[in-house]
């Protein structure tokens, strides 16, 4: 069995400072780490491997910044990286080339996404799901492979939103399967990230094979897939909210009053 | 990584310490007597390129690296402190800014005659009211036709009176601040310029220390030195690179007072025994080793970010700040490890001592440098501090 | 000439880091209070590799050199400095003088363990009456039959309390005295006649325990002699020449994270109206700070450069630790000033961090003698060999 795992780097949030008086935010560190679910989803992945046995094979558009989260997954146990070399491609271009690789590398049985990037983005999983006509699963805590099926397990609504209808609490979790092939996404919840062993980072990095690069051309991926959807026009801050208003007692009276 | 240095590197180093073993060493003590800059002194090292040294080959310079040249301010500060500030201010300072802010034909026209110390050059920032705060000067540019009028005194002009070629730094838009600050390129014999009071000091007395009156002097604009206002960008990076040359500067000087007190301690005797084999001896001796090794560190880390485009003018300021407060402490040490010997002018640890003071304030204070220091700390956190 | 650290280096300690901060870091305080460093927790340490970092992957090391095992010094003293000890007096000279010297049938014995963190390792040098005078040892090791009994007492051995090997320095031949006669043994810990003492109370370093070592006539077989017979001091002496460098890294950690704490606090903290940050005295104090760990940073990593490209380095590892325990001390100590009536705060990190820095002054050779190390390298170019 072949897990897909698509991994993103994202620029660090630590290292930035969002100032809305000038309208910018500032990068006081230019930090890059992979995009948090995405990590989770490569521990799902890797979970699956220990217990059932799997190759996972993790990818990410490049050619720059993408090296360290392929080499790293490498090191946490991932058996192959491939750099798919795109630089920076929006989501629709992204699902493209993500289907195409499936296609090129032939059995791929499970993809685990993480379900959403903190830059951009959410939709990477349903899309892919849709494009590649597999099942989608989302929400994942929880990831594992039963027989032909893939099990996950959603948390509920944890703040006990109570169900109208029943006045109960909402569960706090529900298992879902579907028949693979399937698409999984796991969220910021999912299993914390393992840390990998110091002597596999050294391995991986100085592999100088750790790492496959293809090309556009070699998945088969036509200029009209290339072209992103969306254009991005600029960046502005969403309007400031407005301050409540301090309620007087009265004012707290006459409500009361008035119901 | 790789910390060793080059051949090309190696061999200059060579070349540098011959010539200052062989060239500056019997000259020093005179320099510092008769208070006179050794021209022909000049005119040798010139002749090895020392005054092109970083300035590109096409420039008729040598065109060397930062390594390379930090070694140069380094050796020849293990022997004259006085003869490195001078070449290190007169390249650094003059001939890289005009390489850095000037247009081809000025660059044609000045860098080659500069390289050859045939005109040696010097930076007319200080003011007698404006030091660290060069926003605040008060010598004025103002347009006329097709030249400028410069009126203003500039203090503490290092080479200023053996210069043919100064950078001056004036007013064009007083109301500005440093926005409003601009370059020029003025030649000795420039009339309405006069050359003043040669500044008596405590240390570097073989360098000549200047104020300077501008009295209605016109300078064309062919010889303005980049943009009208643009020349707070010239000084900040001209502040960078007289920092990184004088923490070399630091770094030799500080090696040559280690070398004098080890050689003294290994000489002189008491109770029986050299005072080598005394522990307060080895105490001063070690703690000296181990600053110049870390300096060393320092000044070989800012030189190669300047080397690789990288930006270093917190790295320079790091490595002079500790440089300098190291050489004076070295030179106290050691000049304590004399004895009374040490306070004679008889022994060259008494010219380093007085020579190093100069360390702490030329190229922008102990203070300013520990204010750029901590500026770099604290934006990384995002809050941006005043000096 | 590039100062540029190799992306695994920079990856090793981007993992390192993230692993100090969230599974260490938290629990500083605790082992402070507790006395102890969990079990678990250099178990853990262990699993990643944290335990062998210098050594080849084949004894489950990490194969990171000097360089890897100096960020690991760096991040864990960053975190805790009474884990740094430990792993510092297990790695750097613990199991460094079995893989300087030992034979390979000991070191396929004892460094798979010692790596992966099943066994934790010792090194006893200091006796009662030796102490900087490293050859003024008394521990007798007698030879009878196949075997050496060891007799005598160690003092002040980081680690003791919990070590499972240690490696013990004890005269073979009395007559030639240490250097020459000395030889190094490892000794296991359920051994007849081997004992340790009550954990010493320390000022700091509360986690990192440290205690006496018996040995009442405890028998060594001949294979567990480390090195050569006779020559235990040198082994020795060119293990604290390494453990030097990385205990300067250490140093350096702990010198970082005063200056975090003090940019972090000056951007709080307002007075007069403003962010502190904004006083000129505190921005010195931290400017000051930053020059200071910049140089020790070069030196250290330079040093560790040496050592890994197999050049002379001994002067530079005894700069790395004078330079950096009196670097961490001052500028904890400054840090401590910075953060006023908090800075003494036992709710506070810097309290500790001023009491867990001091003892870096000391052991590992203090540091006045390495300041004679450094004065006889220097006065040796000019002809003099000076007298201890």
């Amino acid at each position: 069995m072949n897990i897909l795992v698509p991994l993103k780097p994202i620029l660090d949030p630590a290292g930035m400072i969002v100032n809305r008086k000038a309208g910018r935010v500032f990068v006081n560190r230019e930090n890059y780490m992979t995009n948090p679910a995405d990590k989770r989803a490569l521990e799902a992945a890797l979970r699956i491997k220990d217990e059932a046995g799997a190759g996972v094979i993790v990818a990410a558009f490049g050619p720059d910044r993408s090296a360290d989260s392929l080499l790293e997954a490498r090191a946490m146990g991932a058996d192959r990286a491939i750099l798919i070399d795109i630089p920076s491609p929006d989501e629709t271009v992204s699902v493209h080339a993500l289907a195409a690789l499936c296609h090129h590398l032939g059995q791929v049985d499970l993809v685990i996404v993480g379900d959403s990037a903190l830059d951009t983005g959410a939709s990477i999983g349903p899309r892919l799901a849709e494009a590649l006509d597999f099942a989608f699963l989302g929400g994942a805590v929880q990831c594992s492979v039963e027989g032909n099926a893939a099990r996950i397990i959603r948390r509920g609504d944890s703040r006990g939103r109570p169900d109208r209808a029943s006045a109960r609490p909402a569960p706090a979790a529900t298992a879902h399967e579907a028949d693979l092939p399937a698409v999984v996404a796991v969220t910021r919840e999912g299993a914390q990230p393992r840390y990998p062993h110091g002597g596999n980072i050294i391995t991986a990095y100085r592999d100088a094979n750790a790492i496959e690069s293809l090309s556009p051309a070699d998945l088969g991926l036509s200029d009209s897939d290339l072209q992103p959807v969306a254009i991005e026009r600029g960046q502005s801050f969403p309007p400031e909210r407005e301050f409540g208003k301090q309620a007087s007692l009265d004012d707290i009276a006459s409500v009361i009053g008035h119901r | 990584m790789d910390f060793s240095l080059t051949d090309e590197q190696n061999m200059f180093r060579d070349l540098f310490r011959d010539f200052a073993e062989k060239e500056v060493a019997k000259l020093a003590e005179h320099i510092d007597r008769s208070e006179e800059p050794p021209l022909d002194l000049f005119r040798k090292a010139a002749a090895q390129g020392f005054f092109g040294a970083p300035i590109p080959e096409a420039y008729g310079g040598v065109g060397i690296d930062w390594q390379s040249y930090c070694m140069l301010a380094e050796e020849l500060s293990k022997h004259c402190l006085s003869t490195a500030i001078t070449i290190g201010l007169h390249t650094s300072l003059a001939a890289l800014s005009i390489l850095d802010a000037g247009s081809e034909e000025q660059k044609q026209n000045y860098l080659p005659s500069m390289a050859a110390a045939e005109m040696i050059g010097a930076f007319a920032l200080t003011e007698p009211d404006a030091g660290s705060d060069p926003g605040s000067m008060s010598t004025l540019a103002e347009k006329i036709g097709d030249g400028y009028r410069l009126n203003g005194t500039k203090s503490w002009v290092s080479n200023g009176g053996i210069a043919g070629v100064f950078v001056v730094f004036a007013a064009t838009d007083p109301k500005a601040r440093h926005k409003g600050l601009t370059a020029f390129i003025v030649e000795k014999d420039t009339p309405g310029l006069t050359l003043g009071y040669r500044e008596p000091t405590m240390g570097l007395r073989g360098l000549d220390i200047r104020t300077m009156y501008f009295e209605d002097c016109i300078v064309p604009e062919a010889n303005r030195l980049g943009a009208e206002n643009g020349g707070w960008p010239i000084i900040l990076r001209a502040f960078d690179r007289v920092r990184l040359t004088l923490a070399a500067v630091s770094l030799g000087a500080a090696e040559a007072s280690l070398a004098l007190g080890v050689t003294f301690a290994a000489e002189r005797k008491q109770f029986g025994t050299q005072i080598a084999h005394k522990q307060a001896i080895q105490n001063y001796v070690a703690d000296a080793a181990v600053d110049i090794e870390a300096l060393r560190g320092l000044v070989r880390h800012a030189a190669w970010l300047a080397d690789t485009g990288q930006d270093f003018g917190r790295a320079a300021s790091m490595a002079k700040y500790f440089g300098a407060r190291a050489a004076q402490n070295i030179a106290n040490k050691m000049l304590q490890t004399h004895g009374g010997y040490g306070f004679s002018d008889e022994y060259a640890i008494s010219r380093y001592y007085r020579d190093v003071r100069a360390l702490r304030v030329l190229g922008g204070t102990d203070e300013i440098q520990r204010y750029v220091v901590a500026r770099a700390a604290f934006e990384e956190k995002g809050i941006r501090i005043q000096p | 000439m590039n100062y540029d650290l190799p992306p695994e280096y920079t990856a090793l300690r981007r993992m390192m880091r993230e692993f100090c901060e969230e599974e260490i870091k938290p629990a500083a305080k605790r082992i402070d209070h507790s006395g102890q460093v969990p079990r678990e927790m250099l178990q853990r340490l262990g699993e990643l590799g944290f335990l062998g970092v210098p050594f080849p992957r084949q004894y489950g090391g990490m194969g990171a050199g000097e360089i890897g095992y100096c960020i690991l010094m760096e991040e864990l003293n960053r975190a805790s400095p009474s884990v740094a000890t430990i792993v510092g007096a297990h790695i750097g000279i613990g199991v460094m003088s079995l893989y300087l010297d030992g034979s390979k049938t000991l070191q396929d014995k004892y460094m798979p363990d010692l790596c992966s963190g099943k066994k934790i390792c010792a090194f006893a040098l200091t006796e009662p009456n030796a102490g900087s005078d490293a050859a003024a040892i008394q521990m007798r090791a007698t030879l009878e039959g196949d075997s050496y009994f060891l007799d005598g007492q160690k003092m002040w051995i980081t680690n003791g309390p919990i070590a499972d090997v240690i490696n013990v320095l004890a005269l073979t031949d009395p007559a030639l005295g240490a250097r020459g006669g000395a030889t190094v043994f490892a000794v296991e810990r359920e051994w007849e006649g081997y004992s340790t003492g009550k954990p010493e109370r320390k000022m700091g370093l509360h986690g990192s325990p440290t205690s006496l070592l018996n040995f009442d006539n405890v028998r060594v077989p001949k294979e567990n002699i480390v090195g050569q017979l006779g020559l235990g001091f040198v082994t020795f002496m060119k293990t604290l020449d390494i453990g030097r460098v990385s205990l300067g890294a250490a140093t350096l950690g702990g010198a970082q994270a005063a200056l975090e704490a003090c940019v972090r606090w000056a951007r709080t903290r307002s007075q007069f109206g403003r962010q502190i940050a904004h006083m000129q005295s505190v921005q010195f104090i931290v400017a000051d700070m930053a020059a200071e760990i910049e140089a020790l940073r070069a030196l250290v990593y330079r040093t560790a450069w040496l050592v890994d490209t197999g050049r002379p380095f001994i002067k530079e590892a005894g700069m790395c630790k004078l330079l950096g325990s009196e670097t961490a001390s001052r500028c904890i100590d400054r840090a401590v000033q910075i953060h006023g009536a908090l800075g003494l705060s036992r709710d506070f990190p810097l309290e500790r961090a001023f009491r867990d820095a001091r003892i870096s002054e000391i052991f590992e050779g203090t540091n006045e003698i390495q300041r004679i190390v450094i004065a006889s390298e220097l006065m040796q170019e000019v002809g003099v060999r000076l007298r201890p």
